[in-house]
């Protein structure tokens, strides 16, 4: 055995704590080591030749590298060793700078430990045995969740490319929050305007099959070969023969009577609706939970509904669909719901009609809102507006921690915008911290304050009423003074939270959360788009807050992964996987239970356990509960892990 | 051990302070004097001798301030700790004839807010003895109960 140690200083990372020079002469004795060196930066590339030009000249049979966490490099020089011949798996890496240079202080210890661990390394590295690679095809067709904008973005984006998309929404339209917005920060586009023509080329698009009312039901399988359950709910409608004419809304007996999601139950629909007029697919949708027909089974004489439709669309015998697709990769653009404020009492959102949250206020700035636009609450024209910053974000009494990173500029916006239909309003804004950070909004956080928007730093601590009037209570913490505004409105900058969606899809994805509950991205910095399961990636505010234009970002960034994976027909499934000795194993299925991942598959006929290796994820839990011993990790066998243990105690 | 302000702060978890001033905005105690208990923890914070200031004393600790804070400061934990302090660094404020006089009518009577008039008259409408069986009704207990206070910081404070 010929083993070649490489011991780096990481600049002087490692060096300044860790005495390398005695590192390799301790190693250098011994007897399985061949060759052991050190140099400034192992990750260069005069790093990598000196480590390729040994194996080639000296004929090493292994290489340990002693530097930095193997989640940093250990591709790197995985790669670097097989371009100069060896198998990748028989590469080994000894963390001595996250788990002992940047961690101790005292260097003699250091050093001892960072001895150690080479040793430890070397130890195992003699054991490690040449893994291959297996080849997986890959399906040239992509899911996409969520039709706001991030998924829209993400669809057309995959589908521009060339593939083939599912593109997959919960509510009768694609469009998402964004839809629900008047003009957006800090530019004022009008968002209806910038959206929709989107909207109509997803519809139009070649590529991309469009499933709105859908869910996804199950999704099985791994990277390159997802296989999806898709539940299209009943429309109660054919939608190849509405055209969107909307008789049948206007027809309806209940026409103005149901709260309308879409208008956050400020404006009304019928059981029969288009959740807003620019609704794509524009194709009416009868709500079963409402519909006298579908509730009662009797509507007057008959349903008004069909009466009114031409083209005899209605159906009221329609039933859900299961739709089955294969796909290549998945983008989980499930989008975020709006903190509900019911739960921060001291501002009584629910008691009064004039508290109201910021998605509210967007609809009725909207046109085709419930006030048609003019800024009307409760038919009176607010002028003495109060606007409340962090509801629901930087708050840990309600579990949101975190900053949702637009209320800031959705509230200086909607600010502007009431200024603009209430030039006499005084309009008032209790912030924590000014947070403007996007491009060209600390300059629109100007312009509204020349506007005459007043801005005073501390929250507002209660809402109260007297006399029929809201008074508003804070402290100026730049004047250090408490003191309290009367209210027409009050408006709470609530913040985001995590769709209701995202539960069943990370369910079912397996995918991991972070501590705010949004979905975890497999590096804050370096991975942001991909999560740790292959083939699976995310778009926009599903994995954490997100204004519009991170939003479209993210989910090119998003398409263009899915599109790298797409673009080739096979992928190469990771070798450090967990297999099963079949003539050992029992049966006991406790591994199955164990599995985060669903990679077990018991086969009934031999009663022995099987694991399929694309999915497999190399966690090892299986591996270490077998009773019997019969599950054994690649590239983390027990007789690789007890040499390594061995060295060091 | 005495606690420094240092600690305090620390065990009240007033680090995470933001300074956003709903303790201030909510507290009942501030809307008539210069209690501003966001000051407090942000000089708290900043190491400054805080519990030598004389608004500390102006806390009715009714804990709106606390259950409020989205940061969950212990803010009215942290004002009872600086008060302490205080007490043990023999620091009384200037404006505390309220705590002296309820300092002089513990060691008098045995309770910080003895029976007034008034009460004593409620109690007679409802049918109850114009003074309860406490400790004020006992001469002897009284006695015993002085004698605890005796030599205690405190008293000096309040002028005993």
């Amino acid at each position: 055995m010929k083993i070649g140690v490489y011991v780096c200083h990481c600049g002087v990372n490692i060096s300044n704590t860790v005495d390398v020079q005695k590192v390799i002469s301790e190693v250098s004795a011994l007897p399985t080591v061949a060759v052991c060196r050190d140099y400034q930066y192992m990750c260069s590339d005069p790093g990598q030749e000196m480590i390729a030009k040994d194996i080639r000249e000296l004929g090493l049979d292994r290489v340990v590298v002693a530097a930095c966490s193997p989640r940093m490099h250990e591709p790197t020089f995985r790669g670097a060793v097989e371009a100069a011949g060896m198998n990748p798996y028989c590469f080994e890496m000894a963390n001595i700078r996250e788990q002992c240079s940047w961690v101790h202080e005292d260097k003699e210890q250091a050093t001892r430990k960072a001895a150690d661990l080479v040793k430890s390394s070397v130890a195992r590295a003699a054991l490690l045995e040449p893994l291959n690679s297996t080849e997986v095809p890959v399906t040239h067709a992509a899911l996409v969740i969520g039709g706001g904008i991030a998924g829209i973005q993400t669809a057309l984006d995959i589908a521009n490319s060339g593939y083939p998309v599912y593109l997959v929404e919960k509510d009768p339209s694609i469009g998402g929050h964004m839809a629900q917005f008047d003009k957006t920060f800090p530019t004022l586009d009008c968002a209806a305007c910038i959206l929709t023509p989107k909207m109509v080329d997803v519809a139009r698009h070649p590529n991309i099959e469009l499933l709105t009312y859908s869910e996804v039901e199950s999704i099985e399988g791994s990277v390159g070969n997802f296989h999806v359950r898709i539940r299209k709910k009943p429309r109660y409608v054919n939608v190849s023969l509405c055209t969107g004419c909307g008789s049948c809304a206007t027809a309806c007996r209940l026409v103005g009577r149901i709260p309308s999601e879409f208008d956050m139950g400020l404006g009304k629909r019928g059981a029969i609706y288009v959740p807003f007029p620019q609704a794509v697919p524009l194709r009416y949708t009868i709500d079963p939970e409402k519909c006298l027909m579908l509730k009662h089974g009797k509507c007057g004489t008959s349903p008004k509904c069909v009466d009114a439709c031409d083209r005899d669309a209605i159906d009221f015998s329609m039933t859900e669909e299961i739709l089955e697709v294969d796909v290549g990769a998945i983008v989980v653009a499930t989008g975020y719901k709006e903190f509900d404020p019911t739960i921060k009492r001291e501002y009584k959102y629910g008691t009064f009609k004039n508290v109201m949250t910021g998605l509210e206020l967007e609809r009725i700035f909207a046109p085709s809102g419930p006030t048609g636009g003019k800024a009307l609450i409760n038919g009176k024209v607010p002028k003495k507006i109060v606007f409340v910053s962090c509801v629901g974000s930087r708050d840990k009494r309600i579990g949101n921690p975190y900053c949702s990173r637009v209320c800031c500029m959705y509230i200086a916006k909607q600010a502007h915008l009431l200024k603009e239909k209430i030039p006499d309003a005084d309009i008032t804004v209790m912030y924590t911290d000014m947070r403007a950070f996007g491009k060209g909004y600390e300059e629109f956080y100007e312009r509204v304050q020349k506007e005459g928007i007043k801005y005073r730093r501390g929250n507002a601590a209660e809402v109260y009423e007297e006399d029929g009037v809201l008074h508003v209570r804070a402290e100026d913490t730049l004047m250090g003074e408490p003191y309290e505004l009367e209210a027409d409105l009050v408006v709470l900058g609530t913040g985001l939270e995590p769709s209701d969606a995202a539960d069943a899809i990370g369910h079912m994805l397996h995918l991991s959360r972070s501590a705010d509950k949004f979905f975890l991205e497999a590096h804050p910095k370096l991975r942001p788009v991909d999560t740790v399961i292959d083939g699976v990636f995310l778009a926009g505010a599903a994995q954490g807050p997100k204004d519009i234009p991170d939003t479209v970002a993210q989910a090119s960034g998003a398409a263009s992964h899915v599109v790298n994976l797409l673009s080739k027909d096979v992928i190469l499934a990771e070798p450090i996987v967990a297999e099963v000795n079949t003539d050992v194993c029992a049966g006991c299925r406790i591994c199955e239970i164990l599995c985060p991942y669903d990679a077990h598959a018991f086969d009934e006929e031999r009663n022995v356990m099987t694991i399929n290796k694309a999915i497999c994820k190399g966690c090892g839990s299986c591996a270490a509960a077998c009773p019997s011993g019969a599950i054994a990790m690649n590239h983390f066998r027990d007789s690789q892990i007890v040499a390594q243990i061995l060295e060091v105690i | 051990m005495e606690k420094t302000t240092e600690l305090i702060v620390k065990e009240g978890n007033g680090f995470a302070c933001i300074q956003c001033g709903r303790c201030t905005g909510s507290c009942p105690s501030g809307r008539e004097c210069g209690l501003r208990t966001r000051r407090i923890v942000h000089m708290a914070k900043l190491g400054m001798e805080v519990y030598k200031c004389d608004e500390l004393w102006d806390c009715t600790t009714c804990f709106t301030c606390q259950e409020r804070c989205p940061k969950e400061v212990k803010i009215t934990d942290i004002i009872i700790e600086l008060r302490t302090l205080a007490v043990k660094n023999s620091f009384y404020p200037t404006m505390a004839d309220v705590p002296k006089i309820i300092i002089q009518n513990l060691y008098r009577t045995g309770n910080g807010q003895p029976l007034s008039p008034e009460v004593s008259k409620l109690r007679s409408i409802i049918g109850l003895d114009k003074e309860p069986n406490d400790i004020a009704k006992n001469k002897a207990a009284l006695a015993d109960f002085q004698k605890l206070l005796d030599g205690l910081p405190l008293m000096r404070w309040g002028g005993i």
